[in-house]
């Protein structure tokens, strides 16, 4: 080594807490969906209790399985990989650590809230303005401990992996900060800034990208480094991951809008979003086919090694996901698929299959690494692989069968041309014993994350009494660039000579070997990629006025309503009911007349749900009496017979904050929500009204003293939802615009 | 002619063919050129850069236990 070396040694002290804290989660978020999907079959497994339902515990498990499982899964391997590859330590031990305990705070800070109905109930946006505050701090200390270890590299070329990081690192960011701008009225609630379907496209925007660059490009980094590590091969094709890299980031974040086909969406967000889904499916592939194909001639090393079995698997599952999702994205497969449990079977046969097998693969190789001594049980590790993968299996098939029998059985007409399943609760019996199978597969599948846990705890318990430190020499970059340049052949004739180089630059991708060594050239046409595609579709959504035609009838919700909506929100109702019916005959059969975009105008967020465990509810409103509510909410399968929607009793119980209705209210009309007079008086107009919904459940026979209770406000809401297109549009309004609908309905 | 009027009146219905032409396109050209069998050597180069570190498995002796085989 020449004089000029410098002598480093690697922070695997970070690496060791993200490892440990990843698989750790992992068990608490695999846990929770296996309760959820228990209490999908037995609805009493939620015990009474307002924590245990289905609404509230269903954000816990999608989060942390996303950012508490996966997101300390790629900490450790962008930890891990990027040291090495950059020949350099961490830029900042203390950043390190406090991106990990930061880390760490924000998951148990979603565990105190979520159970407890503190949500924005935007779906893998759930947590409140203050978390998200959080998070931004810890992401971009993240980002400048990252970027630093870029810049004090040793290395001049950044490889694939980091192309990936760096993707990820700051398209996160811009997801995060734009689809959470919101309005605090409390510490712990807010209003979206943006209402119905600018909320809905920012959302799945975010929801979209969030799949694509938190759960798909840092694992395709970690799969650029890991797995030619564990196969002891460089990866099948530079060239390609060039191609697939730069096709994915551009075209991957333009396919939101396929969330979102038929309903109020325009027509033109949903074709573009549909198109370029169907364009991901080459670089989707692209990942795919260099991932396996790295394995030619090694592939007898998989039948001996877990890790590969683990990372083949992975891939694997990452390609059906892949060619899966474009496939649902085309509009008449996504009119039968979305609502249904279809979608629940293809995340998770991409969030069990490729981000849980790729992180069990990093952790098994890992371990012995990381801890210095032996894995404690290859064995285990094999048993661990085949309970698994089975486990996947089983869960997919029984909820891809039940996904395509709700939607045969949704749009289903007898011979009378009549609807051949009327009542919704037919399809929910019907699939029950789907339910069950996934159920056991859930279980096989939480199995294999214990032997997992027991694995990687039991090869640190063995670990040395102090870990060795390797000290590794390299020497600082230099300042100018004097390696190889590729060679260009210059035209004769002189006046050809600029556009002759222009065109040998760009053939010969002299061009992505000069940004391989230029970092922050590489990031800002990252920054470029993505926002390009996100200003295409956000900017004419938000300013062609054609996309959200007005409709005079259409008023804000009554304080009460509004309230009422914080409960619907709260309890997380949107996890199992959309507000969405479609301009599909079915739906207008079933539901009544299609949602149109005028009416979410005042929706701050939109509750559009993505899936219907129970029925649509956009046009419930008027379908049936108060009563009927109070009981239904008190036990649904009293009203219901069959229904598997758990009791909500304690919404008769517990009192109804009216101190708070004022702040919600002022709140909405800085949003500008046309309050009109209603600013000034909405407590008093609160109780009227609530007097009133509580005066007529008890003529009907039902439990007096209600005025005080939530139900009336839930009451409230769930009768309004849908009614204002019914109604006389208003003969004039007053001078601050729409006018409240005064005592609701 | 406010930005508003101006994408309104943008024509987004061929928004979606537009694009697909465009990138497919796009798409195209980028994967023939880089498909080419040029900087062969550099890319191969490049495609090693994981290997370039030691990290066998370190034993509660000090000793390596496996070695890189490549």
């Amino acid at each position: 080594m020449s004089g000029t070396s410098e002598r480093f040694v690697y922070d695997d002290a970070s690496v060791r807490k993200f490892a440990i804290a990843s698989i750790s989660w992992g068990l608490v978020a695999t846990l929770v969906g296996l309760l959820l999907a228990i209490d999908l079959v037995v609805p009493s497994m939620s015990f009474g209790l307002p924590f245990l339902t289905f609404g509230r515990l269903r954000p816990l498990h999608t989060n942390a399985a996303i950012f508490a499982f996966a997101g300390n899964a790629i900490f450790a391997a962008i930890y891990y990989s990027s040291q090495r590859l950059l020949k350099a330590r961490m830029w900042s031990d203390k950043l390190s650590n406090f991106h990990f305990w930061g880390w760490q705070a924000i998951i148990v800070s979603a565990a105190l809230t979520l159970p407890f109905g503190i949500t924005q109930s935007k779906e893998y946006a759930e947590l409140e303005w203050p978390i998200d505050i959080a998070i931004a701090v810890v992401w971009v200390a993240f980002a400048v401990n990252f970027f630093g270890t870029i810049a004090t590299r040793r290395e001049r070329h950044l490889y694939v992996a980091i192309w990936f990081y760096i993707a990820t690192i700051v398209t996160v960011a811009i997801l995060h900060i734009f689809n959470n701008l919101a309005l605090p009225v409390t510490f712990t609630k807010s209003y979206s800034i943006y209402a119905g379907i600018q909320d809905a496209l920012m959302q799945w925007w975010y929801g979209h990208n969030a799949v694509a660059f938190f759960l798909t490009t840092p694992f395709l980094g970690l799969m650029y480094y890991f797995l030619p590590k564990a196969a002891n091969r460089p990866v099948f094709s530079y060239r390609l991951s060039i191609l697939h890299f730069w096709s994915l980031v551009f075209i991957y974040i333009w396919a939101g809008p396929h969330h979102l086909h038929y309903t109020s969406l325009p027509e033109w967000a949903s074709t573009l979003g549909m198109v370029f889904s169907l364009m991901l499916w080459m670089p989707s592939w692209g990942g795919m086919i260099n991932g396996l194909f790295t394995l030619r001639g090694a592939w007898n090393k998989v039948a001996e090694d877990p890790v590969l079995k683990f990372f083949v698997v992975g891939i694997t599952f990452y390609g059906m996901a892949t060619f899966e999702g474009p496939m649902l994205s085309i509009k008449s497969v996504n009119a039968l698929s979305h609502y249904t449990d279809w979608t629940i079977a293809h995340v998770h046969s991409g969030a069990l299959g490729w981000n849980g097998f790729m992180t069990f693969g990093m952790l098994y190789w890992l371990a012995p690494r990381l801890f210095q001594t032996k894995l404690w049980s290859k064995k285990l590790a094999e048993v661990h692989f085949w309970v698994g993968t089975i486990g996947i299996l089983f869960y997919i098939v029984a909820i891809y069968a039940a996904g395509v029998t709700q939607g045969l059985m949704w749009r289903a007409f007898d011979e009378t041309g009549r609807l051949a399943y009327p009542d919704f609760v037919e399809t929910v019996v019907r699939i029950a014993p789907m339910y069950w199978v996934r159920a056991l597969g859930g279980l096989m599948f939480v199995s294999g994350v214990v032997m997992c846990l027991v694995n990687v705890l039991m090869t640190w318990k063995n670990r040395p009494a102090k870990y060795e430190e390797p000290v590794h020499e390299a020497p600082p970059l230099e300042k100018e660039y004097a390696g190889e340049e590729p060679k260009l052949v210059y035209p004769a004739h002189p006046t050809m000579m600029e556009l002759g180089y222009d065109i040998q630059y760009f053939t010969k991708a002299a061009w992505h070997r000069v940004w391989e060594r230029k970092p922050l050239k590489f990031t800002l046409w990252v920054v470029a990629s993505v926002s390009i595609a996100s200003l295409f579709e956000i900017i004419p959504t938000f300013l062609i006025r054609s996309n959200v035609p007005s409709i005079a009838s259409v008023k804000p919700y009554t304080p009460l309503e509004l309230a009422g909506r914080d409960i619907y929100v709260s309890e997380g109702c949107y996890n199992c009911h959309s507000q969405m019916v479609r301009p599909i005959r079915a739906e207008t059969e079933r539901y009544g007349e299609y949602s149109k975009p005028g009416e979410f105008v005042y929706d701050h967020p939109f509750q559009w749900g993505s899936r219907r465990i129970g029925p649509d509810l956009h046009r419930v409103g008027g379908k049936y009496p108060d009563l009927w509510h109070v009981r239904h909410m008190e036990d649904p399968a009293s009203m219901t017979p069959g229904s598997i929607m758990p009791k909500y009793a304690w919404m008769l119980s517990d009192d109804l904050d009216f101190g708070a209705i004022q702040g919600k209210v002022d709140a909405m009309a800085m949003l500008g929500v046309p309050y009109g007079d209603a600013v000034n008086h909405s407590v008093d107009m609160a109780h009227a009204q609530a007097k009133k919904i509580a005066a007529g459940v008890a003529e009907q026979g039902g439990p007096k003293g209600l005025e005080t209770k939530k139900i009336v406000a839930l009451v409230a809401y769930l009768q309004r939802l849908g009614t204002d297109i019914k109604a006389a549009p208003p003969v004039e309004e007053g001078p601050g615009g729409a006018k409240v609908a005064e005592g609701g309905r | 002619m406010s930005l508003t009027e101006a994408i309104g009146g943008a024509g987004l219905a061929v928004y979606a063919e537009a694009a697909l032409i465009l990138f497919f396109a796009a798409f195209v050209a980028v994967a023939i050129q880089v498909m080419r069998k040029i900087e062969t050597k550099a890319l191969d180069e490049r495609s090693q850069l994981p290997f370039g570190q030691d990290d066998e498995i370190i034993t509660a002796r000090g000793t390596p236990e496996a070695k890189r085989d490549v």
